[in-house]
């Protein structure tokens, strides 16, 4: 079963996209996310038990989450992504279906600043607790003045 | 005996932690209550660095990623630029890759066999260890005139060319090495107070190890024949057959176990890759052209300044149209990914690193609790962390 007919099944919307090593990039609804993930898990055909990363990425105009995933039985990868609002970007946690999600929530959320819904612990990981802002965004500046002296 | 509670804090500056990495633990007398590990004390923003840098720039800095194992980070960025841009790299660099990428592989697996055994109290092996890697960091200084931080590989393939009699060195090398496992395994492998140490101490399950995205030899030694030399075929490891030593316990002895397996299969490799090398002159050791056919002159890659870009001309001309691109490479600790987004400029839009000891670390903590307080170093060590990589 292609993941074409796999979404209709489940009357799920998914945009099919291409990166530059001719991988597809499924575009999936941000309030779908969940279930997609719970049913691509679950279903004995794909069986996707690994999450390998979670990738936030800024676009200036919104921002993406990119979540690739990996399925030890049939050695087949996936790419999800979601599209997130600039203002507001939240997201559904998905550290109930994989633990893996716990710390790589956590980096997103201390470096672009996405929040992620449900989960156990979303506080900074890399950066100390009291940084300013989130670095990876674009529109960071760095206005902490106890950093002034980098900036000799 | 009712004992009193007690908080101890390992690290960040702790010998036996690999780097500076800060645990926290809860004790109940010898017992690990609870624990939680603080990760963070060698950020130094390589993600932001690659937004201010061109390609070219960025390439160096990616060996301190993992200063163990340089050439791993260097190839998967390798790839990813050589993905975006429509490059295919030479036969003859991509053999030298492999060679070299396993060489380190074996380094670095040697180093972390030192350490372990130091952690675990056992001062010698580290001596034998470190002789022979001794001679893996020799061989690769000859070849790229550094000793760790190698920066050799470049975007359509390797800077230059093997000094005369280098493949010989690495052959007496291959010739000789299986012989000094044996050795180890004499050493260590039925020591009574090594098994009482790691024998069905942190034991990783195959649906823990998967819940928690480990990879690499973690893995491997839980029971699931996962390598991505194998199963996401990058290089040209397609051409050569070779085992995926596996164990099933997922404690730390079956992972010491399946680390030097994996050292006798990477040698195993290397004597292969030697008999196949293709010959010919240095000039099949790098593209020094790309273009993708369509010879328009505003075209990223056949436009009129952008012909020649590796050698001759500036490198601020390598410009990459809006794509993106996720590499998977088996690096000495695991699965290392590299995820670059370009915009059509000279530097990346984004670059994203997924490393193994990031997930490794994560699962610390899970290992350590309700074990005893002996067992932390023990679990850390056989886990191969190196905390650069978890920081980034």
């Amino acid at each position: 079963m292609s993941f074409e007919e796999f979404f209709n099944r489940h009357e799920l919307n998914i945009i099919q996209e291409k990166d530059a090593s001719d991988n597809d990039i499924w575009l999936v609804n941000q309030n779908d996310l969940l279930k997609v993930c719970e049913l691509l898990k679950t279903d004995r055909l794909f069986n996707y038990e690994m999450l390998l990363a979670l990738i936030g990425l800024d676009c200036v105009s919104h921002f993406e989450v990119l979540y690739s995933f990996y399925s030890v039985k049939n050695h087949k990868k996936l790419f999800l992504k979601t599209v997130l609002q600039k203002e507001n970007p939240v997201v559904e946690s998905l550290c109930g279906l994989y633990s893996s999600a716990n710390w790589h929530e956590r980096e997103c959320f201390d470096l672009l600043g996405i929040e992620f819904l449900n989960h156990p612990k979303l506080e900074r990981i890399l950066l100390p607790k009291d940084w300013i802002g989130h670095p990876l965004r674009k529109d960071y500046k760095e206005e902490d003045e106890r950093l002034s002296w980098n900036r000799r | 005996m009712i004992t009193e509670e007690l908080k101890i804090n390992i690290g960040p500056q702790h010998p036996s932690t690999h780097g500076v990495l800060r645990l926290v633990a809860d004790l109940d007398g010898e017992y690990i209550r609870d624990i939680e590990a603080k990760i963070g004390y060698l950020h130094r923003g390589m993600e932001k660095l690659a937004e201010s840098r061109n390609y070219h720039q960025y390439l160096p800095m990616v060996d301190r990623i993992d200063y163990l194992s340089g050439f791993f980070n260097s190839a998967s960025f390798c790839y990813a630029v050589e993905g975006l841009a429509g490059i295919k790299v030479p036969k003859r660099a991509e053999y030298l890759r492999l060679i070299t990428m396993e060489l380190n592989r074996i380094s670095s697996h040697l180093l972390w066999l030192g350490t372990f055994l130091l952690d675990l109290g056992a001062t010698s092996p580290l001596f034998y260890c470190l002789r022979e890697r001794e001679e893996i960091v020799k061989i690769l200084e000859n070849l790229t005139g550094q000793r760790m931080m190698y920066n050799y590989y470049c975007f359509g393939g390797v800077r230059k060319d093997m000094p005369d009699g280098w493949l010989g060195s690495v052959r007496d090398f291959c010739e000789s090495f299986p012989a000094k496992i044996d050795d180890y395994e004499k050493l260590i492998t039925e020591n009574p107070i090594f098994l009482e140490r790691t024998k069905g101490v942190g034991v990783i399950s195959q649906e823990m190890a998967l819940d928690f995205g480990i990879t690499g030899a973690n893995l491997r030694a839980s029971g699931v024949k996962f390598d991505a030399r194998k199963n996401m075929p990058y290089s040209v490891y397609k051409d050569f057959n070779f085992d995926i030593p596996i164990h099933q316990e997922g404690d730390c002895y079956a992972r010491y176990q399946v680390r030097l397996l994996e050292m006798r299969e990477s040698c195993h490799l290397i004597q292969k890759a030697i008999t196949r090398i293709p010959g010919g002159a240095s000039e099949k050791l790098k593209v020094k052209r790309t273009n993708c056919g369509c010879n328009k002159p505003e075209c990223a890659f056949c436009g009129d300044e952008t012909k020649v870009f590796f050698k001759k001309t500036n490198p601020l001309v390598l410009k990459i149209p809006t794509s993106e691109i996720t590499t998977f490479v088996e690096s000495s600790r695991g699965l290392s990914t590299c995820y670059v987004r370009a915009n059509g400029t000279n530097m990346p839009d984004r670059v994203k690193w997924r490393t193994p000891s990031f997930s490794a670390t994560q699962i610390l903590p899970e290992l350590c609790k309700g074990g005893l307080y002996a067992d932390i170093m023990a679990i850390l060590g056989s886990l191969d962390i190196v905390l650069p990589e978890v920081d980034r």
